[in-house]
């Protein structure tokens, strides 16, 4: 029978219409192949110039240099690159000082304890840096770890609370989940059970007594619940979440995951889910609800693609970016205000808040931006 | 090496719409797509830049652009397709209620499930192109792609009964 027959009511046809019609439409900029060709030669250290041409020029830039060194009569000593600087940069740093002085791409963004840490790719090592000038006070030992070689830069870091933290990645084929307690010095690769490495997505917190709590789900649907014990991990029961998990919100046991336009709420730590808020009711105070209150707000948010951003909570404030903008809800219930459009295009990975006035948002492209007003103006930061 | 460059230059172009468009449809989300379509793009220029004498195939770009799809995917979450008529601003006569059961129906799935389908549906692949992208055997995709479209018609059959009932209400 050939799969093309189209018939009125055959749900495969309609499939195929669905999806010709949304993307019919969409078009790459022409830009996009000149940047994507520029990167590639770059990255892969493929010059225009020929080989000859190159090292006479390398060999006068060496000339050059060794005479400007002659007649000052110093060594130059190349300067490190230094840590963000807490209060804020300078806004005298134009576009093309940024263009003539390319940044590292920072890989991945967390704040925890009020710290922001970067990792970013240094060398063949990626090391998470604490930017926060005040090292005795940082969650771990010491100012910077350095994460194991084979770390992604899809990886989530979780910190203990204490000494301890978690990394959580994906490889080709399933999870793999690390723990430090001597600040990168050493890494253990903590047992995954068989089940766990098949799940498609998954969702990581500390629960009580700083255990890590895995939530996911896997290619069929199934969903699991992970809890680090003494014996190992135990599996908890079907939740009835299906597909990646979005934001996850959490405070003393009660979580609320928005999930495929859905939001569920868990007052036992994730162990047993109710759907908390339909979308679409208009008097539904729960802001599992990063989603449902920011639509009874600004429907459009959602077409624009509201669950494509990142979220972050610290106290009882949490903050959202989305391709919208970015949003704070000062407390639970509370209605959502939108703080500022996002600084940059495209999507926005990661968002932490350090204080009430100072943030940060990570853009997909590995752009840095600093907020010190609390989030109203942004400012690139690295 | 400047010879090659066009070559690499001329597929990129030829190729971009479309990979911009499976990225869409597998993400959801424009602003996302056109970040995996780039990191796409990237991957693409410096492998057949890295690698003179390679030829890319349809299957091949699908299969990089699936890999930057899974990537950003992981770091943000899939944006959601819209459920409510309202959000349409009123304009469901002109959405068409199929779309909007197909869109019901497609949240229900996996993204295994909406992957394959999107392979099979979207870019009218072969199962034999299909199994090639996904990097498994022809047989395990086609009892892949046989279950996804079953999940996918009990679900927009769902879709359309809840359509014709007394629609959602609080939870």
């Amino acid at each position: 029978m050939s799969k093309r027959r189209p018939r009125q009511s055959d749900p495969e046809t309609v499939l195929r219409a669905y999806w010709q019609k949304q993307a019919a439409p969409l078009r790459l900029s022409s830009t996009s192949v000149s940047e994507a060709l520029r990167r590639a030669e770059r990255d892969g250290a493929i010059h225009l110039e020929s080989r000859p041409r190159r090292a006479i020029k390398r060999a006068l830039l060496n000339l050059s240099g060794l005479a400007v060194l002659a007649a000052v009569g110093i060594i130059v000593v190349p300067r490190l690159a230094k840590g963000l600087p807490h209060q804020g940069i300078s806004s005298g740093t134009t576009q093309a000082a940024q263009a003539a002085a390319p940044q590292p791409r920072i890989l991945a963004m967390t704040v925890s304890q009020n710290h922001l840490w970067l990792s970013e790719q240094q060398g063949t090592s990626l090391v998470l840096q604490s930017t926060t000038p005040r090292v005795e006070a940082a969650p771990l030992s010491r100012p910077s770890v350095r994460l194991p070689h084979t770390t992604a830069i899809t990886a989530r870091i979780i910190f203990s609370g204490r000494s301890g933290l978690w990394l959580l990645h994906t490889v080709s084929k399933g999870w793999v989940l690390k723990q430090t307690q001597n600040g990168g010095t050493t890494w253990q690769t903590v047992h995954l059970p068989q089940n766990v490495d098949t799940l498609s997505s998954v969702a990581a917190f500390l629960g009580g007594n700083h255990r890590l709590i895995l939530l996911g789900t896997a290619e069929d649907g199934m969903d699991e619940r992970d809890v680090q014990t003494r014996g190992g991990w135990v599996s908890g029961p079907a939740t009835g979440l299906r597909g990646a998990i979005g934001t996850l919100w959490r405070q003393s046991g009660h979580l609320e995951a928005s999930q495929q336009g859905q939001t569920y709420v868990s007052d036992n730590n994730g162990q047993s889910w109710r759907l908390s808020a339909v979308f679409g009711s208009a008097h539904s105070r729960s802001t599992g609800g990063v989603l449902q209150a920011l639509k009874m707000s600004q429907p459009n948010l959602w077409a624009e693609g509201l669950a494509s951003g990142t979220a972050f909570q610290r106290g009882l404030t949490r903050w959202v970016a989305v391709s919208g903008g970015i949003w704070r809800q000062s407390r639970l219930g509370e209605p959502w205000t939108k703080l500022s459009p996002l600084p940059f295009s495209g999507a926005a990975v990661s968002v932490g808040f350090v204080s009430d006035q100072t943030g940060y948002v990570l853009s997909a492209r590995g752009a840095l931006w600093e907020t010190v007003d609390g989030g109203h103006k942004w400012a690139r930061a690295r | 090496m400047a010879e090659r460059r066009q070559v690499v230059e001329s597929w990129l172009v030829q190729y971009k719409d479309r990979v911009f468009r499976l990225a869409f449809t597998l993400l959801g989300n424009k602003e996302a797509a056109e970040d995996a379509a780039q990191e796409a793009l990237y991957h693409i220029a410096r492998w057949c830049l890295e690698h003179p004498d390679f030829e890319i195939t349809a299957p091949w770009v699908w299969q990089v652009t699936r890999n930057a799809v899974r990537d950003l995917a992981r770091r943000t979450p899939p944006a959601a397709v819209p459920l409510d008529d309202t959000l349409l601003g009123g304009q469901a006569a002109d959405f068409g209620e199929d779309r909007i059961d197909v869109a019901r129906a497609l949240v229900q799935l996996s993204d295994a499930d909406r992957e394959v389908l999107v392979f099979f549906y979207f870019l009218d692949l072969s199962t034999r192109e299909v199994a090639q992208v996904l990097g498994i055997t022809a047989t395990a995709a086609r009892i892949r792609l046989s279950r996804a479209r079953k999940r996918f018609k009990a679900a927009y059959q769902e879709a359309r009964g809840d359509v014709q009932g007394e629609g959602e209400g609080e939870g």
